[in-house]
């Protein structure tokens, strides 16, 4: 089975009347299994029952909301699947909202009140523009810089690109600072990349 | 698993897992050849079939925050706004952005407040009542509802200033 009917999509809202129209939404262009949670502790056990292959959250939940339980997916030891593209859906568009639903580990924001297209947009950002994964001690989710800052030397500088000439620029640069340690490093962080599975 | 991160002289370290194209993989093609206009005007169509639903919880929405207005039970403030907050985003998303902005203006008079605030009963009666009047159809586009918009922002500054909650300079 492949195509659109192959996906599993879970739906978080507390309001069942939204959840009825991304559920009809999603159905509608032939999205094979979509699941129902009403908050962020169902969404949880759904997860569990059955990983999802995008999340839609919405943020604001009770007794867990959409940025506890993004965080929960992300970094319980227990999480099914870390790694799941997350789509929040918000009506709070503040500044602050929106950096605190990035730094949960949000991929993708939907602001309210949301249309077929903004809806389908997210789906093919988070299937077509996947953004490297991000774990440290302060912050687990996909890579938050969407920008190329003019100073960074890094690698994944963009969504664009392309993980196999960053590998080979990586390696290169690794092989330079064992030879010459005064080599400039990787800014303050070193860099792991290509000996993780993911397990989707 | 990764190397030791410690065998460098830093504070912070991180891992950076390259983009998994999984989903892709598993349709077999990538979501923009899968998800174009025929798509969208069937996901539209869905939203269209649901309009009446919608309104209908609205109403009843609606309804509920009067009624919770007069009869002010405890926590009465973060009930309505929570309802007000569902009519804010799915208002929109039928089309009805005049009513979204009445949701709006009730989230926004409740703003920072708690569950022992016990709001102007007045002012969320005369707030939804305009609500009301905002689920027509054609009300996007009616002056005059907009200039009820415009009264009622005022009469909520107005409110939160005799409350002692305004915004600088007001």
């Amino acid at each position: 089975m492949s195509g659109l009917n192959s996906l599993h999509v879970l739906v978080v809202d507390d309001n069942a009347h939204m959840r009825s129209i991304v559920v009809a939404i999603l159905r509608g262009i032939g999205i094979g299994t979509v699941k129902e949670a009403a908050d962020g502790a169902d969404a949880f056990e759904v997860m569990r029952a059955g990983v999802p292959d995008i999340v839609i959250t919405d943020l604001n939940m009770d007794p867990i909301d959409g940025l506890d339980f993004t965080r929960m997916v992300r970094t319980a030891p227990d999480s099914p699947f870390p790694f799941v593209p997350i789509i929040m859906m918000t009506g709070h568009t503040e500044r602050s909202k929106v950096i605190a639903a990035r730094d949960a580990g949000v991929n993708e924001l939907l602001a309210k009140p949301i249309s077929a297209r903004t809806l389908l947009d997210r789906i093919v950002s988070v299937i077509d523009r996947p953004r490297p994964f991000i774990r440290s001690n302060t912050y687990t989710g996909p890579c938050r810089r969407r920008s190329m800052h003019k100073d960074y030397a890094g690698p994944w500088r963009r969504s664009t690109d392309d993980p196999e000439e960053e590998m080979r620029k990586l390696k290169e640069r690794e092989e330079a600072e064992k030879e010459n340690p005064t080599v400039s490093k990787l800014g303050d962080h070193k860099h792991h990349i290509g000996d993780h599975k993911y397990h989707g | 698993m990764a190397k030791n991160e410690n065998d460098i002289e830093t504070s912070a370290s991180f891992e950076v897992l390259p983009p998994n194209f999984f989903i892709q993989e598993k349709i077999g093609s990538s979501a923009q050849n899968l998800i174009g206009n025929e798509q969208l005007k069937i996901a539209e169509k869905c939203m269209q079939v649901l309009k009446p639903t919608i309104i209908n919880a609205l109403n009843v929405m609606l309804h509920d925050i009067s009624t919770l207005a007069r009869v002010r039970p405890r926590g009465v403030a973060p009930q309505i706004w929570r309802k007000a907050h569902e009519i804010r985003g799915m208002a929109g998303s039928i089309n009805r952005k005049l009513l979204g902005r009445f949701g709006d203006l009730i989230c926004k008079y409740l703003n920072d407040t708690d569950e022992n605030f016990r709001p102007s009963a007045t002012l969320i009666t005369d707030l939804s009542v305009a609500a009301n009047i905002a689920m027509s159809e054609t009300a996007d586009n009616d002056a005059e509802l907009a200039t009820l918009l415009e009264e009622c922002k005022l009469a909520v500054e107005v409110q939160k200033a005799r409350e002692g909650r305004s915004a600088e300079g007001f």
